[in-house]
């Protein structure tokens, strides 16, 4: 009988290390989830950001073009209105 | 022989209870052990799901922020270019004004400037600040003939005075009353400010639509 008691401990005991190793392990796989998820997510962004910058370095030119093409007509244009006196 | 075989059947009985109470507990302990394997399964799908769900959240959320930071940052860019690029424009006109202010034309511009501040004035004893170039440009005789043009607006007699003091200006003219209660900043500066704010839209549309 004393034989069955300890058995039983001893089962009841695995058990528990087996359960205890079993979240344990769970938490290494978050763990390594969680780091793939963040790479994953990091390189995405990382990739929309390039875009954006790009489309920004674009919108930039682009203002600065258009805006050369009409400094000329903008200054007579304020200049125009200094000057102007309804006389 | 017959104590001996009951005291053997009585041995055989204990040891038979004895057996089976083992069997027993062994029994409820394999079965503690395997609810406590279904427990700690059930905890770490739970974990696993929640733990992991939870955890991508965070990622998306994070990354949605960066995203949304890139993007603010890129608004403000393309603002401080399009300052720095309307900046321009007014540093040009300034050069504009300057070469203006040299040329034949700027005595009558010089001259509007001041009808137009005396005018709004209502005429009357009026004071007129230039600067120390445009000072030796206005004769006396020119001074009556404004004067006597702002009268003809305003239906006021009208004595227009050259103040001795100067205005730093590139041109224009800050007219007053003489008793100095009200002035008209007809300089090229201060017109170009009030026109800063009310062009800034057409400003815009010209430069980058």
């Amino acid at each position: 009988m004393e034989n069955g008691k300890r058995q039983a401990e001893k089962i009841v005991r695995e058990a528990e290390e087996q359960a205890a190793a079993l979240i344990s392990e769970t938490e290494a796989e978050i763990r390594k989830a969680d780091q793939e998820m963040r790479q994953e997510a990091d390189s995405a962004t990382a990739s929309q950001i390039d875009v954006l910058e790009e489309e920004l370095t674009s919108n930039m030119k682009q203002m600065r073009s258009k805006a050369s093409k009409k400094t000329d007509e903008a200054v007579s244009y304020i200049v125009d209105n200094v000057l102007k006196i309804e006389v | 022989m017959e104590i001996s075989e009951s005291s053997e059947a009585i041995r055989r009985k204990i040891l038979d209870d004895a057996e089976k109470e083992a069997q027993r507990t062994i029994e409820k302990a394999k079965s503690n052990a395997s609810e406590i394997m279904s427990a700690s399964e059930e905890r770490a799908k739970e974990i696993r799901e929640t733990e992991i769900e939870e955890r991508k959240k965070q990622i998306e959320e994070t990354n949605r922020q960066r995203i949304a930071e890139a993007r603010v940052d890129h608004h403000r860019r393309l603002q401080t270019l399009k300052a720095g690029l309307i900046e321009e424009v007014f540093d040009k006109v300034i050069e504009r004004l300057r070469i203006r202010v040299g040329t034949p034309n700027y005595l009558d511009t010089l001259n509007s400037l001041i009808i137009d501040g005396g005018s709004t004035l209502g005429g009357g004893k009026l004071v007129i600040r230039l600067n120390e170039t445009d000072k030796k440009k206005v004769s006396q005789k020119a001074l009556k003939q404004l004067s006597q043009e702002i009268e003809k607006r305003t239906q006021t007699e009208t004595k227009i005075v050259l103040d001795k003091n100067l205005v730093k200006t590139i041109g224009g003219v800050v007219v007053s009353t003489a008793d100095q209660r009200a002035s008209i900043d007809n300089t090229f500066e201060t017109r170009l400010e009030r026109i800063k704010e009310e062009t800034q839209t057409e400003l815009e549309t010209l430069l980058f639509k």
